[in-house]
């Protein structure tokens, strides 16, 4: 391995979807032994660019250089033949095949008519062993959490030999935590000179983990720098290109009604296991209440709950001082709430419809979009094409698919679905996860806006920055349980934390601080 | 009822091991297609084309074996019109099954007919005849239910553990399997989604045409207008019943055909029940069965693969 050796090599790659160039004359050199980080806006290629490489798209123009030799993939079959291995943004995994089948056929199969599962899997755990990672090869993906499925996309790329393994946003789904193991796993793979392609939105992580960073911005290459002689506020610079959003602020506490009672909630996961196990919350108009906790506690099980989507086995919802326990989703919305859920693909969007469509499906029924049973298409149309500039979903108009969208211009299309019909009430989960900064910034802003007219926001992350930027309390969730909560002006790093690892060590001091600590019925 | 004497019960029961056998054969072939993620409700339309073209050239050729290759090689080549249409053109795959029935039924009869024409008496062919297993045929109960039928319910008996085994521990069945439940991360994988569910749809295509090759050439030994009467449907029925799995599928078929066959039995017997009822008592069954089963089920996946019936695009 020496050093300094050119790996991969694109030269001139350009890539046009119909109405959009997502990719312009791009150059790019990675390196032996490099990661290489790559930053850019909702939209501005960088997944393309990826697939490209990874062979599920092909370049309309330019070449791809791998070891100095040119090379063409028709499929992903062919990248993985040349050592490229990737990790995707939104995961692909087989999700009723444990890792281990995953990992036999995840090179278009071995052309053996009985596949060594045996062997596969002791070279697999092998493999987890040597990384650091904690992984059963026999439980399937689907009851994984997000972070153990990525660990099982990397292991699935180095199983196949990966030399340039690409990462599209791994972060943006991982607890503060999950991405530190992340960073850990990756330089152990720098130092056996595996290169890497990794892409965030956030710029901390650009310049803590990476060697170079390259910009992009509408498809193209703004920039390349040396990761050493750069600062995050010169990235953002080239990044954003314009001043910092102005951040809106919070208003004074308006002393607001009820708006949401959780009773002693008890519910089942897809399972059929009790995922909360008696919640208990209240929250009022005007604020916005924190949902810390390690992803996997419950915490969508929670929203689905409150929402509708979700049966709840024992206890009562009110909403406006209305009980919602049994009502369906649609009388819920009607009701002034809001969803935004986490899965963005299934759950969400429509991904075979268009944005257009997307964007009224809570409304298509009412005045004005509809009248006495007929589509109002002027009006609809006008409507998005206001929604699409307002929440600049970067877009060639209203009638792209939602799988065409970026993954950062589907959730904006979610946010102005949702946020747009003025709520009461919103359940926001994960809301600026794959956002870039301007984005993130544009969503926190609308949640406080919202919060400032009187609606109560209830803000579910794994984040804990996120939380305790725009909060005005902070509740944590653990198995299930809420393990207490806390004004966000009073808030002790600390014990959030023993309480998002379920010790409640911690709680009972901050009985005594917090004097406000009605909610918490812990048992 | 001293009608109902323990041979009674044995005549119903090796009654209803043939007449599960077509079913067997059917909905085997319906599990590898919707497990890759493709719905063929043409499976009635096929059954009935491979019926009259099992009959054709068992009759002409005089050769038993010939004909159910001859029913094989149109399952084929129908479910490669099928697979045809919905994977490449991506059509509707209900209308384009429904539409697979219609053709096949009116085909089928309209074939007959002109192949047939001018007989006085319907032509009639001769059965695979009974292989009694030795020994095993001796068991009491066991032995006259199971072990005194003709080779071609053994063969459809025989396969359910070979698809099985296909679909669970081969790579084939696997890349099946990913293609039917996340065709986008199968294609991330380096699969050909479009090849494996081609050639998933085209097996279900053979295996449609031999059961209905089976129904002539191996039961009744002629041929009739719209000879299924149903069964590829029923198949279905079974398919959503087993939750894709071929060993259920056997329970399935074995409780139609049992229906079936007393149906027939308390008929012939003049036991006093309205014949409709008795004949719809199959029918009934697979429907109470269904419900039952789908009432039962616990958490949200049933088995069936994620994306039954979703056409794949690649960008
Ligand atoms: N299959 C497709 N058909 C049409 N347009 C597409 C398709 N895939 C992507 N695009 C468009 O190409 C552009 C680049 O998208 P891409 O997914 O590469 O962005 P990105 O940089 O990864 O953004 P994000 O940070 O939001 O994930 C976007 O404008 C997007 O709408
Ligand atoms: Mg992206």
């Amino acid at each position: 391995m020496s050093e300094n050796e050119t790996l991969l090599k694109l030269e001139g790659i350009t890539k046009r979807f119909p109405g959009v160039t997502a990719n312009e004359k791009i150059d790019l050199e990675l390196e032996t032994g490099e990661i290489r980080c790559l930053l850019g806006e909702n939209g501005a290629g960088k997944s393309t660019l990826m697939n490209i490489i990874y062979g599920l798209l092909q370049p309309d123009e330019g070449k791809i250089l791998v070891k100095g030799k040119e090379v063409k993939f028709h499929s992903p079959r062919d990248a993985i033949n040349h050592g490229i291995g990737m990790v995707h943004q939104h995961f692909m995994l087989i999700p009723t095949f444990n890792p281990v089948e995953n990992v036999v056929i995840g090179k278009g199969g071995t052309r053996k008519i009985m596949p060594d599962i045996r062997g596969a899997e002791k070279k697999f755990v092998d493999l987890a062993k040597k990384y650091d990672m904690n992984l059963n090869p026999k439980t399937k993906i689907w009851q994984m959490s997000v972070g153990e499925q990525q660990r099982v996309e990397i292991l699935k790329a180095l199983y196949h030999g990966a030399e340039i393994l690409i990462l599209d946003e791994p972060t943006s789904v991982l607890t503060p935590k999950e991405t530190e193991h992340l960073f850990k796993i990756l330089r152990a793979l720098k130092e056996e000179g595996c290169s890497i392609i990794f892409i965030t939105h956030k710029l901390w992580e650009a310049t803590t983990i990476s060697d170079k960073i390259t910009v992009l911005k509408q498809g193209k290459v703004i920039d390349t720098v040396e990761t050493k002689s750069t600062d995050a506020k010169s990235l953002s610079w080239m990044l954003v290109g314009r001043k910092e959003i102005q951040k809106i602020e919070k208003k004074g506490g308006i002393e607001g009604e009820r708006i949401l009672e959780v009773d002693n909630v008890w519910a089942r996961d897809d399972k059929g296991l009790d995922a909360l196990k008696g919640i208990s919350l209240e929250m009022n108009r005007g604020e916005i209440l924190g949902l810390a906790g390690v992803a996997g506690n419950g915490q969508r099980e929670l929203a689905e709950a409150i929402s509708g989507l979700r049966p709840v086995t024992k206890g009562k919802i009110k909403l406006k001082g209305k009980e919602i326990t049994r009502c369906n989703p649609r009388r819920i919305q009607k009701m002034g709430a809001a969803y935004i859920p986490e899965d963005r693909i299934h759950c969400g969007a429509g991904q075979n419809l268009t944005i257009k469509e997307n964007l009224i499906l809570k409304k298509y029924y009412r005045e004005p979009f509809s009248r006495k049973g007929f589509l109002q298409f002027p009006k609809i149309s006008n409507h998005c094409a206001n929604l699409i500039d307002d929440y600049n979903v970067v877009c060639r108009g209203a009638e792209t698919l939602g799988k065409q969208l970026s993954g950062g211009n589907l959730q904006k299309t979610i946010l102005a679905r949702e946020l747009d019909a003025e709520p009461d009430f919103i359940i926001a989960e994960q809301p600026a996860s794959g956002l870039d900064i301007g984005a993130g910034e544009f969503v926190q802003n609308q949640l406080i806006k919202s919060r400032n007219r009187g609606a109560g926001v209830l803000l579910i992350s794994a984040n804990l920055d996120e939380i305790l930027l725009i909060s005005d309390r902070v509740a944590v969730i653990f198995e299930g349980r809420i393990m207490g909560v806390m004004e966000a002006d009073q808030v002790d790093i600390g014990i959030i934390g023993e309480w998002m690892l379920g010790s409640d060590g911690g709680k009972k001091n901050a009985e005594k601080e917090t004097e406000s600590l009605e909610e918490e019925k812990v048992q | 009822m001293g009608v109902i004497d323990a041979a009674v019960v044995i005549t119903i029961l090796a009654a209803a091991v043939r007449i599960a056998t077509p079913l067997i054969f059917v909905s085997l072939g319906e599990i590898i297609t919707e497990k890759s993620g493709v719905l063929n409700l043409g499976v009635e339309g096929i059954m009935l084309m491979g019926a009259i073209s099992g009959f054709y050239t068992a009759y002409t050729f005089d050769d038993l074996w010939l004909g159910m290759l001859a029913g094989v090689l149109v399952g084929i080549i129908f479910g490669a019109f099928h697979a045809y249409f919905c994977i490449f053109l991506r059509t509707d795959q209900t209308i384009t099954g429904i539409s697979l029935w219609i053709l096949g039924l009116g085909l089928s009869s309209f074939i007959y007919r002109i192949a047939f024409s001018g007989y006085f008496v319907r032509p009639r062919i001769s059965t695979f005849p009974r292989i009694s297993f030795p020994i095993l045929h001796e068991i009491p109960w066991i032995g006259p239910i199971f072990f005194n039928h003709n080779i071609l319910v053994y063969l459809g008996f025989f396969a359910v553990p070979i698809v099985w085994w296909l679909i669970n521990k081969t790579e084939f069945g696997l890349k099946i399997q990913a293609v039917g439940e996340h065709p986008k991360a199968a294609d991330t994988f380096g699969i050909n989604v479009q090849k494996i569910r081609f050639f998933s749809v085209v097996i279900g295509g053979a295996f449609a045409g031999a059961g209905g090759a089976f129904i002539p050439i191996g039961s009744l030994g002629s041929f009739v207008d719209n000879m299924t009467q149903g069964r590829g449907f029923i198949a279905i029925a079974i398919v959503i019943f087993s939750r894709w799995n071929p060993l259920f599928a056997v329970l399935g078929a074995l409780l139609f055909g049992t229906m079936s066959a007393m149906g027939t039995r308390f008929q012939v017997m003049g036991i006093d029940i309205a014949h409709q009822a008795l004949l719809a008592l199959p029918y009934i069954a697979t429907i109470a069965a269904l419900v039952m089963f789908n009432l039962s089920k616990k958490g949200k996946r049933g088995g069936a693969p994620g994306s039954l019936a979703v056409p794949y695009e690649k960008e």
